[in-house]
This record gives C-alpha cells, structure tokens and sequence, in this order.
C-alpha cells in the first residue's frame, strides 16, 4: 500500500499498554529540556496527507518538480506503467481485472460514503480530545479560584481585629448608658422630693385659706341678731315698694 | 480611671460587614442589632444632669433652708462613673482569637503553597497534541505503567489487590 512509509517513520496511536521507565525519580518536566528550535514538536496532523490521484503523495511531485517540471512525474508513471505491462512484468491476469471491477467500486463507495464516516469520526476525536482539554482547563481554574478563595478567607479573618473593637465599644456604650441613668435617677429623686415639698405647702395655704373664709362667713352669720334681721328686711321692702311702679 | 465618655459609634460598619464570611453573616446581624440598641439606649438619655430650678422652690417652701441645703448637695454632687469588669475579658478572649487566626493563617498559606504547586504543574504542560506517550507518562505518573509498581491483569483499578471502594461509587 502506498504511503508514507516510504519516507518518515508511521507514528500510529499506540494501545494503552505502553510500558514507560521514567528516567529520573525527581518530578523534572522533561518537555522543557527540549530544543524546541531545532526539534520543533510535531503536533498531530487534523488533515490527511495532500495525495493526487487518490492515493500518489504530493511529495512525489514535489521532488521530481526540480528536474522535470509539472509534467515529469506523470510522463514517469506513465512510462513505467508502460514498461511493466509490454514487458509483461506486471502481469494482467484474471485478479487484474477482479481488482479493477473492485477497485471501481471502491472508488464509487469511497466518493459516497467517505465524507459522511470522516465526519463522524473526526466529532467523536474532538468529544475525546476535548474532553481532555476541558478537564485540563477545569483543573487550572478550579485550582485558581481555590487560591482566591483561600486568600479571601485569610482577609476576612483579619477581620477578627474590627469584632474586638466593637465589643469594647458595646461595653463602653453600655457603661456611658448605665453612668446616664444614675444621672437621671438623681434628678428624679431629688425633684421628687422637692416636688413633695412644694405641694404640702400648697395644700397647707389652700386649707388655711379656705378655713378662714368659712370661719369668717360662720361669725359674720352668727352675729347679725335678730332686731337687726327685722330692720334689714323692713329697709328691704321700703326699697322694694320704691322701686315698684307707681301702679294705681 | 478617666472616664472615657462616649456618645457614638466609631466603628466602620460597612467595612467590617465585607469581612463577614458568608455562613456568619446571622451571627453578625444579631451583633450589630445588641450594639444598635446599646447606641440607642445611650442616644435617648441626657448627656448631663439636668438642672433643677431652685429659686422657684425657695420662693414656695416654707421648711427653712431645705432648698440651700437641697442645692448646696445638688451642686457638689459627683455621680461615679460604673467600673469596667469585662475589658480585661475582652483582652483575654482577643488574644486568643488572634492566636486561631494565626494559626488559620498558616494553614491557609500552606493550601495555597500546594494549590500553586498543582497550578504550576498544570501550566507547565505542553498541549496535548504534541505529547508523546512518553512525555505523557511524566506529566501524569499515577496513570502509566510503571515497573515499580505493576498491576494486575485485567488492569482496573477495582481488580487490583487491597483496593477499597469509595462510597456510593457506582457498580
């Protein structure tokens, strides 16, 4: 089968079983001991090979360009094709024409069906390899974000300081409150008393005041005797009949 | 001691609510709610002792010299301010908060150490479409093969001997 064989090594994906010595017991990254100027790193190929025909390399083409032009190798496959079959070294036998039927019907399947199956095989290395690449990315920001959050505990913590200061506030607020209300306990209490005071005088003087005046009222009543009674009201009635209307 | 008279908060409040770690914020609203009240309880009492007007009782008592006496007393009194038990509490219990968060703090500094030593070794891989298998085995050593330590057909990790499930893994 034609391919590259011929000219670089296959590198084809290896089965899991590949038996590794690590070469040092220190974790060293070997990857960064590499020449990376001189040995640059292949990465792998996404596109097959660019081929004519189906299945001539175009590095055939490219090397005998130099010598021959654009139509060297073509007049050189022609001529060797040629040579093989005259010369009957390349012998057309009953398979021949089996493998031509085939490979006409090959071609006819590869044409149709080919697209569709690279595409499905291409989607599913891309779910496997970013897969991979996902849980590399996940692990890097999950591990970054840890290291914020381990810093934000670690300023919070510091915190602690502004708590204490508070608490010793509260406890200065709670001495001024307490210092305030013996202030205000001694204002009542002496108010009270003064206040007490001032009403047991005042209720003193109104009793006074109210016992003189009945006791006045009393005397003066008890004094008018009865011939100054029968004066008072025969001057009231003269004063009276005065007053009336002279009615006939 | 000096009074140290007080008569309102000198603590940022905002700045110490952004340090609350998420799972106390309760506890720090129950907090500020007991200093609310306490600042309020001191706002709506008198700074000072309020004066009494004496003149006015002279004129109306009639006890002789009670009101001097009442204001001589009035004048020359000094309410002690209440004593200060719990500071030293205070002091106490803080240095030994300090002393946790030290110690948090350490432990934290070694988390991140290691953290950023993963960090590093993931940062520091190639991509991995120009690895070789080889260069596989170097950045992942517990998943290849390795002649020190080799594995029993059929190679899974639940076959090999003294495995231990985890919980709730799956059949």
């Amino acid at each position: 089968m034609l391919s590259r064989l011929a000219l670089r090594s296959v590198q084809e994906a290896r089965p899991f079983l590949v038996a590794v010595r690590p070469t040092s017991t220190t974790a060293v990254n070997k990857a960064t001991e590499r020449d990376e100027v001189n040995f640059p790193r292949r990465a792998r190929p996404v596109e097959p090979g660019k081929v004519r025909m189906g299945f001539l390399p175009e590095e055939w083409f490219q090397f005998f360009y130099s010598k021959t032009g654009v139509t060297g190798p073509y007049m050189f496959g022609v001529g060797l094709t040629t040579f093989l079959c005259s010369k009957e070294i390349y012998v057309m036998e009953h398979e021949f024409y089996t493998g031509l039927s085939i490979f006409v019907m090959a071609v006819y399947a590869i044409k149709k069906l080919g697209p569709g199956i690279a595409n499905y095989l291409d989607k599913e290395i891309e779910d496997i390899e970013g897969s991979w690449v996902k849980y590399r990315q996940e692990s890097v920001e999950g591990l970054k974000q840890a290291i914020e959050d381990e810093k934000k505990a670690q300023w919070e913590a510091e915190g602690q300081k502004i708590l204490f200061d508070a608490k010793r506030e509260n406890v200065a607020l709670q001495l001024e409150a307490a210092y305030r209300e013996r202030l205000a306990t001694v204002h009542s209490e002496v108010k009270k008393r003064l206040d007490y005071q001032l009403e047991t005088a005042n209720v003193k003087t109104r009793i006074e005041q109210k016992h003189m005046v009945n006791w006045i009222v009393n005397n003066v009543k008890a004094s008018i005797t009865p011939a100054q009674e029968a004066a008072a009201l025969k001057q009231c009635f003269a004063d009276l009949k005065g007053l009336a209307p002279q009615s006939a | 001691m000096a009074a140290r008279r007080i008569a309102s908060s000198s603590i940022d409040w905002a700045a110490f609510a952004s340090r609350v770690p998420a799972g106390q914020k309760n506890m720090f609203n129950a907090f500020k709610g007991k200093s609310d009240a306490y600042l309020r309880k001191v706002i709506t009492l008198p700074e000072s002792v309020p004066a009494i007007n004496f003149a006015e009782y002279k004129a109306r008592i009639p006890v002789a010299g009670m009101v001097d006496t009442f204001q001589k007393e009035y004048e020359a009194l000094k309410v002690p301010y209440p004593a200060d038990t719990v500071s030293q509490q205070i002091a106490d219990v803080e240095s030994a908060a300090a002393a946790e968060v030290q110690a948090f703090i350490k432990g934290s500094e070694a988390r991140i150490a290691k953290l950023t030593e993963e960090l590093g070794h993931w940062e520091a891989m190639i991509p991995y479409d120009q690895m070789t298998m080889e260069e596989w085995a170097e950045a992942f050593p517990e998943q290849a093969i390795s002649m020190e330590k080799p594995t029993m057909w059929p190679h899974h990790p639940e076959d090999q001997p003294g495995y231990v499930a985890k919980e709730g893994a799956e059949h």
